[in-house]
């Protein structure tokens, strides 16, 4: 298949300082890639350069085949995006400055523009100023600038900043239904990791510079989650409860306060299990109080982990 | 190409939404019509300056005549009697003021002209001038040149001049065209005599001097021939008091330097405006080349300053009809260059002031454009590109005063094509070939400045 984006051996140097190192990566039509860092970590910086505001000094990009480096306008023609905060001209309207890119790009109709405005749900709004927008509503007509001309790569630094809860989730559908149903490659940075969770198909990691790897949502949770399922319960006395379950083996299972123990169960029978559990705390005389899952592991732990192992130092 | 037009048309539309924009032509609106206005106000104060002639005239014999009375110098009976006849006969400034004195000195002095007939001619010029009769009193101030050359000679043309009149039938009134242009050739020709004889006798003379005067009598002779009654070189400045049609509206190619301080705003704030209010990114996340939109700017500025000079030049014309009406539409302007005399056509002439001015404003504008691209600050842009405007002269005017020759080199010092063109450059032996060299040699520079902090600015 051939990547939507590829990035390869990048460096970038502001004066002497490295900020970027050899970072390699692809991402692909059809799915939601997440970029995740902490802030100052490159992320920024890795967009600016695919997207041309910065100079690409060493390595290379292509996008969708086409090199950023040698043949700019063509690779550009397949890009939108949204760097930073989005900024238009306040003393337009919002279909003014719409107007603005169709021009520059070409090809573009009416119909489009207002397929777009559609899309991101400002078709109420879209013939104020901007200057009255809010925040969210500037977000979304820099969405509809970034989707006007059917990118085959969507670019979005920070895309949530601004939008109330309700409207990160509108935003999420639109993203997914541009990926997924237009067989588009979105690129989402954040450093808000359950957002990413809920939104993206891949994430690549970035710390300090340096791509922490790509995996998928799922890979990652699963990785560090293991193949276990985990339950705190309630009982009268902990420390008789943990000898009756004597099926489970040691490491498995602990005290967790005066009142709870925690096991873990291997997750292909734990449901199964879970009845031999409670059955035979029952039938020894014991207790039993609530019995809840431990939720699985947030990418956001995952996130943090990884973080932790590269350094969070702002580089 | 069509992407290029795509881009100059958003500049345009960015343009042409702000408010700032529409202050600027609004003011130039009113500053247009105003010029004219102003100078309606101006003819009127003149007009009331200037007290009707006559009146003014019998006040100044009156005068002379009570100082004689006063002083008794020798003779001073005869000069009393000289102003008197002026003032019996309301003799104004034209040719019965000669006549009259012709006739007293005749009359007086007949034995020492070896005239004879002297009763005879001194009624008969009496006459002439109680008939207004010009004609006879022109013939007979020719025969008498023959006869009596001391009495009347031609050395001031004026002879000539008589003979011009009878010969053509023009009667020799200002308010006649023809006169005072055949008035103005046989002075011009009687002072370039004067040169002329200064220089065979070894004195310096004035070249410059001599030169304009050769071509004002090209020009008049010109004029005469082609019966060219109305000239714009005479009339192409209101501030010499002449108000018409043609020389206010000359005058408004003034606008155009404050055509310049509205280019230097748009070229100002066209690039740095997009670094300030963070469009630029957004600008840049396109299929286009920065040098793209970098000339689709600069293009905007400069051609903006250009259609607002057009939009000036036309509403000049039409605030200087209501104000000073239609009169000679059709006037040019002559101009002698080497031997041949050319009439450019007085719309073409006024258009041609406006565009020398607009050098001012292309150059100004590339620097404000510059300075705009490199430090991303309007302010700075449009603060050094003003003052340079208004300044630059005033910089060149000192350095010029304190000698210092290295400052020809300078762009302020050339600027002024038209005066160089002329031979009135501030410097010695400037050329409009070196003012252009000069001027495209800053130009370059401050376009390759812009292209280099645009094309290679990290946002």
């Amino acid at each position: 298949m051939k990547p939507a984006l590829k990035i390869e051996h990048l460096n970038k140097y502001f004066g002497k300082r490295q900020i970027l190192h050899d970072i390699s990566f692809e991402t692909y039509l059809g799915e939601v890639f997440g970029f995740l860092g902490p802030n100052g970590a490159g992320k920024t910086t890795t967009i600016k350069i695919a997207v041309g505001l910065l100079r690409l000094d060493d390595g290379d990009i292509e996008i969708n085949g086409k090199s950023l480096a040698k043949n700019y306008e063509a690779a550009m023609a397949d890009i939108g995006g949204i760097v930073e905060n989005p900024e238009f001209y306040k003393y337009m309207t919002g279909m003014q400055n719409l107007h603005q890119y169709a021009r520059m790009r070409g090809g573009i109709d009416q119909k489009r523009i207002d397929e777009a405005v559609e899309i991101v749900g400002l078709k109420n709004r879209i013939n104020d100023k901007v200057k009255k927008y809010s925040l969210g509503m500037r977000q979304r007509l820099g969405v509809a600038q970034a989707i006007l001309h059917r990118p085959k790569l969507l670019i979005l630094d920070e895309p949530t900043n601004g939008l109330d809860p309700a409207g990160i989730k509108e935003l999420r559908d639109v993203l997914k239904n541009v990926a997924h149903k237009e067989n588009t490659c979105v690129i989402v940075s954040s450093h808000l990791m359950s957002e990413m969770e809920l939104m993206c198909d891949r994430v690549g990691i970035l710390v300090n510079g340096t791509m922490q790897g790509v995996h998928t949502v799922e890979e990652m949770i699963s990785s560090s989650s293991g193949s276990f399922a985990e339950y705190i319960i309630r009982v009268s006395d902990c420390a008789h409860a943990l000898e009756v379950l004597d099926f489970i083996p040691p490491e498995n299972k602990s005290v967790q306060d005066e009142n709870h123990i925690r096991i873990r169960l291997v997750r292909e029978n734990a449901e199964e299990e879970l009845f031999e559990v409670t059955s035979r705390i029952i039938s020894k005389g014991l207790r039993l109080g609530t019995v809840s899952p431990v939720e699985n592991k947030k990418l956001e732990d995952v996130f943090i982990e990884l973080t932790k192992s590269g350094g969070v130092q702002i580089g | 190409m069509g992407k290029f037009v795509n881009l100059v048309k958003n500049e345009y539309i960015k343009l042409m939404l702000k408010a700032s924009t529409w202050v600027m032509l609004i003011i130039l609106l009113i500053a247009s019509v105003g010029l004219s206005a102003m100078a309606l106000i101006g003819q009127k104060q003149y007009e009331s300056y200037s007290v009707s002639e006559t009146e003014d005239l019998i006040e100044n014999y009156q005068s002379e005549i009570n100082y004689l009375k006063d002083v008794k110098t020798e003779g001073w009976e005869q000069e009393v009697e000289y102003n008197q006849y002026l003032i019996d006969n309301a003799i104004e400034n034209d040719w019965r003021i000669n006549a009259a004195g012709t006739m007293f000195e005749i009359k007086y002095h007949a034995a020492e002209y070896g005239i004879a007939d002297a009763e005879q001619l001194v009624s008969s010029i009496d006459n002439a001038i109680k008939n207004m009769d010009w004609k006879t009193y022109f013939q007979t101030a020719i025969e008498l040149s023959e006869k009596v050359p001391v009495l009347i000679d031609n050395s001031d043309g004026t002879i000539t001049l008589y003979q011009y009149c009878l010969d053509n039938s023009v009667a020799p009134y200002d308010k006649n065209w023809k006169y005072s242009v055949a008035l103005q050739l046989e002075s011009a020709k009687s002072q370039l005599k004067v040169f002329e004889e200064q220089r065979a006798s070894g004195q310096q003379v004035d070249t410059e001097e001599m030169e304009t005067l050769e071509e004002n009598i090209k020009k008049y002779e010109y004029r005469l021939e082609n019966n060219i009654e109305f000239d714009i070189s005479e009339n192409n400045n209101w501030t010499d008091g002449v108000f018409n049609f043609w020389s206010v509206f000359s005058t408004s190619s003034m606008l155009v330097s404050f055509i310049g301080v509205i280019v230097i705003i748009a070229a100002g704030g066209i690039v740095s405006g997009e670094f300030s209010t963070g469009t630029i990114k957004f600008l840049m996340i396109n299929p286009v080349k920065r040098w793209k939109i970098l000339t689709s700017k600069y293009f905007t500025a400069i051609t903006f300053g250009y259609l607002a000079m057009i939009a000036a030049y036309i509403i000049s014309i039409l605030s200087t009809m209501i104000f000073f009406g239609a009169d000679h539409l059709g006037a040019s302007f002559t101009e002698v260059s080497g031997n041949t005399v050319k009439e450019i056509p007085g719309f073409l002439y006024v258009a041609q002031l406006y565009l020398l001015n607009s050098v001012n404003f292309i150059v100004m504008g590339s620097l404000a454009f510059a300075i705009s691209s490199l430090f991303r600050s309007s302010a700075l842009a449009i603060g050094i590109s003003v003052m340079a405007l208004f300044g630059g002269n005033t910089i060149t005017l000192i350095l010029s005063q304190l000698q210092f020759d290295w400052a020809r080199y300078l762009i302020f010092s050339n600027l002024d094509i038209s005066s160089i063109a002329e031979g009135n450059s501030m410097f010695a032996g400037q050329t409009v070939t070196g003012a252009l060299a000069v001027i495209a040699v800053h130009m370059v520079i401050f376009l390759l400045t812009a292209w280099d902090g645009f094309n290679k600015r990290e946002i």
